[in-house]
């Protein structure tokens, strides 16, 4: 076994290791949460489309997604699209985007007005209280309530019409905009709309070919056409990939560049602050590949402690973030994790570099300067 | 005959044109084995640009420089490196241990350097590191050792590898007299002669002429051999 020079280092002055390590954690746990909050961004952005509940959606013509294009179509195309589509049940919910106002507090929320007879549309997690049951209810995304300061019992208004609460719902923030959920005839009378559903939900047989349902359904109905879930949530994720990610991905450069930069200037520092030991190193014989290898444990141990610190910080931060603001959403996956870590290392080459050119010129002969 | 270190009118200049400046001037000198030579000089006269060129750390301007018969001074870094570690050892003014290391470990490491590991390069530290009377002192820190003790660190770590060969740069420089003479007395003559190993020695002190086998003067960049009873001023 060797002499451990490299933890001997590292540990004998135990402050500028904490300090360092805890950059690059810091570091490395901004660019975890970012990816986490991404995920956990899209997690919640298509939650509605996962949980609707219906294999096919009838859609106005030239509707993507839920979130990113309104849609209407009549209530009229209702036996059309079972009997076209085959379809063992079906049903309708009605979409819009208001200001939901409670105490002053105004928030922009999305108001589902969904049938509670049949399974389409409803709040997937329930939080408190139980689903609806009448026209005169309404449920609340549990954020949107905290935020408001309402509860189960309370009443709460929306557009003019007040409605009992008698529930409160989970995972049903979409980013920045909460959902409401109240009955199909109340969010008709609601927003006046008589005739007119935003989709037709239906569900097929298991036998049922989807893609023949479609093409009859486009086919035989004007003006309307039928898309999947897993289509609607794709159209939202595109739709919020051309808004986040490019702000997402610059922000995770930065995160990157600081880290390297942490780690860089820390073995930099390292350098500079050993540089008579590293030029008795050199005087002894120590040739270069050995001493750029000692560099390069150092920066690396650093960055896979930074790694460790920073990936605990990071489930830590966002669990107390998810505590405290239950409108973010925060998920953080194994593939990130892996992500992060391959980046750490590739992190090292820059910050190891650096300080393995100062090294090289040091110049052995000032050891024999006393 | 092959000398341990030969150096044949070896030359450093320092700068160029009218700034340059002749550190050394065709210095000769040759070192046998088991020999031990002090090289004194006054401030300045160049003695420290000649050990690092006998240390192989600075290239010489002209001249050759020779260690075991191996013309050196135009070699690689790289294999100037090699011979360093395993043919010579550095004893130096301020100690120069590694503050993070323990005693053991300052001297284990330049055998690790050297591709000795593990039980074999241990017990080779305890063993010198107890003949220089630090037996007890193993697991101490430099900055828990007083400064013989760190100079006797060291010496123990230049002669970890067995070089035939051990450069001092002021060893007693920051020592007391009397810790000065005993650390000499234990490097020069038990460690040293008595093994065969020859000593190049820089310094001051005076009284380290009673335990060289030649004194040479150094002025003006020029080597000169005295009989060690009459010395120039130092100043």
């Amino acid at each position: 076994m060797s002499v451990p020079l490299v933890r001997r280092n590292l540990f004998h002055e135990g402050g500028k290791l904490i300090l360092s390590v805890s950059g690059v954690g810091a570091a490395l746990a901004l660019i975890l949460l970012l990816l986490g909050f991404r995920q956990g961004l899209y997690a919640t952005l298509t939650a509605f489309a996962d949980n609707i509940g219906a294999d096919l959606i009838v859609a106005q013509d030239g509707v993507k997604g839920i979130l990113s294009s309104d849609s209407a179509v009549p209530m009229a195309i209702h036996d059309d699209s079972v009997r076209l589509s085959g379809a063992e049940e079906a049903g309708h919910i009605l979409l819009a985007d208001i200001i939901f106002t409670q105490n002053d507090a105004k928030t922009p929320v999305l108001l589902v007005g969904y049938e509670p007879e049949t399974t389409f549309g409803a709040p997937w997690e329930l939080g408190d209280g139980r689903f609806l049951q009448a026209d005169d209810e309404i449920m609340l995304d549990t954020w949107l309530a905290k935020r408001s300061d309402l509860q189960v019992g309370d009443r709460a208004e929306v557009l003019g019409e007040s409605f009992s609460v008698v529930g409160l719902t989970r995972g049903t923030s979409s980013w920045m905009s909460p959902y409401i959920f109240i009955t199909l005839p109340a969010a008709e009378q609601a927003l006046a709309l008589h005739g007119l559903v935003s989709f037709h939900l239906l569900r097929l047989p298991d036998s049922a070919n989807t893609s023949q349902s479609i093409r009859s359904i486009e086919n035989q109905i004007p003006g309307v056409q039928a898309l999947t879930p897993e289509d609607i949530a794709d159209a939202d994720r595109r739709v919020m990939a051309t808004v986040m990610d490019t702000p997402l991905n610059v922000m995770l450069a930065i995160g990157s560049v600081i880290g390297a930069a942490v780690m860089g200037l820390t073995s930099y520092t390292s350098i500079i602050d050993h540089k008579r030991e590293y030029g008795v190193l050199k005087a002894i014989g120590a040739g270069g590949w050995w001493l750029n290898w000692l560099v390069a444990r150092e920066t690396l141990f650093r960055a896979v402690s930074g790694f460790v610190l920073g990936a605990g910080f990071a489930f830590l931060a966002a669990e107390a973030i998810m505590t405290l603001w239950p409108q973010f959403n925060i998920v953080i996956q194994t593939k990130d994790l892996v992500l992060t870590a391959a980046l750490t290392l590739l992190m090292t080459v820059p910050a190891a570099l650096l300080p393995m050119q100062r090294l090289k010129r040091i110049d052995p002969v000032e050891v024999f300067q006393a | 005959m092959d000398y341990v270190l030969e150096l044949q009118d070896v030359s450093k200049t320092y700068g160029h044109g009218r700034t340059a400046v002749k550190a050394n001037d065709r210095v000769n000198l040759q070192i046998q084995p088991g020999e031990i030579v002090l090289i004194m000089g006054p401030s300045g006269s160049g003695k420290t640009t000649l050990l690092s060129m006998a240390g192989l750390l600075l290239s010489t301007s002209s001249g050759i420089i020779c260690v075991l018969g191996e013309q050196i001074d135009h070699a690689s870094a790289s294999h100037r490196a090699h011979m360093r570690l395993k043919t010579l050892g550095f004893v130096f003014q301020s100690y120069n241990l590694m503050e993070s290391l323990t005693a053991i470990e300052n001297v284990e490491l330049v055998m690790n350097m050297a591709g000795v590991r593990g039980s074999r390069a241990k017990e080779r530290a305890r063993e010198l590191l107890a003949m220089l009377g630090l037996g007890e002192r193993l697991d101490h820190k430099p900055a828990d050792l007083s400064g013989g003790e760190k100079q006797r660190v060291a010496i123990a770590r230049a002669l970890a590898n067995d070089p035939p060969l051990i450069l001092a740069d002021e060893p007693t420089g920051n020592l007391d007299s009397k810790t000065g003479q005993e650390v000499m007395e234990l490097l020069c003559c038990g460690l040293g002669r008595d093994q065969g190993r020859s000593i190049v020695i820089v310094t001051h002190d005076h009284r380290l002429r009673s335990i060289a086998d030649r004194v040479l003067w150094l002025e003006d960049g020029q080597l000169s051999e005295t009989d060690g009873n009459y010395l120039p001023e130092m100043t």
